[in-house]
């Protein structure tokens, strides 16, 4: 499990959990060059039922959204855990 | 304005600003089964079904404040067919701000053409435009013809 990484004031860059397991903390990648964040759009997934957001070994919480169904229900946001890429849906 | 939600841990989820007000706290919407952020992209949609004549306004879109490139899709299934031909056309203003109009192209049952005259599935072809800022890009349908189909229109800003 990766911990979120840290500029020099020691805030945590973008960390996610991983669309495998729901659990394991994913560094969210940026492209260096445009500064643009690395996404994967689709609309497959699995819910893996985890109901608050993992930390990393430095308590650092994953990103938390609102659940689209009900507006009021936190969900984490996944990561694939292999490139780093932020799970959207822009359909 | 919103506040945001907690989990049991009282880990807030993510809020954005209005792009309204450039102000106004706003909650960040996840699908709840993918866990997918959801995220609103340069693309428009639009969809007609069981038409029964020529369609003026199947999918318009406004560009914006500068000039910009864009892909056209389009489909169209027709269900059932009595006589004639439709067609799909596309019309926008392009960067020199002179009106055109496309009749899209695409397959059709067995070849490639414009013209829908019979029961099947047509699959346009992508277009790929220029248009000039605060112009309007236009999906409608023209023809004369005797038939029910539905039609299925996107436009998706790429520069």
């Amino acid at each position: 499990m990766a911990d979120a990484a840290r500029d020099d004031n020691d805030v945590p860059t973008l960390i996610a959990a991983s669309s495998a397991d729901g659990t394991t903390i994913v560094r969210v990648q940026v492209i260096a060059a445009t500064h643009s964040l690395r996404v994967d759009d689709n609309t497959t997934g699995t819910d893996h039922g985890v109901a608050n957001a993992v930390r990393d070994s430095n308590f650092v919480p994953v990103l938390l959204a609102v659940s689209s169904a009900d507006g009021i229900t936190p969900v984490e946001v996944y990561a694939d855990a292999a490139t780093g890429k932020l799970l959207i849906d822009s359909v | 304005m919103a506040d945001a939600k907690r989990d049991a841990n009282f880990v807030p989820t993510l809020l954005g600003v209005s792009s309204a007000d450039g102000t106004t706290p706003t909650l960040v919407y996840a699908d709840p089964t993918t866990h997918r952020l959801l995220v609103d992209t340069a693309r428009s949609s639009g969809s007609a079904t069981g038409q029964t004549g020529t369609n003026a306004n199947v999918l318009t879109v406004t560009v914006g404040s500068a000039d910009a490139s864009y892909w056209v899709g389009v489909s169209s299934t027709c269900t059932a067919y009595t006589s004639g031909s439709m067609q799909i056309q596309l019309a926008y203003t392009d960067e020199t701000n002179t009106a055109r109009t496309a009749t899209i192209q695409g397959h059709f049952t067995s070849g490639y053409g414009i013209n829908i005259s019979g029961t099947g599935a047509f699959e346009g072809q992508i277009l790929h435009i220029r248009t000039k800022a605060a112009t309007n890009i236009v999906v409608s349908t023209i023809g004369t013809f005797a038939m029910t189909y539905d039609i299925y229109a996107t436009i998706t800003k790429v520069s």
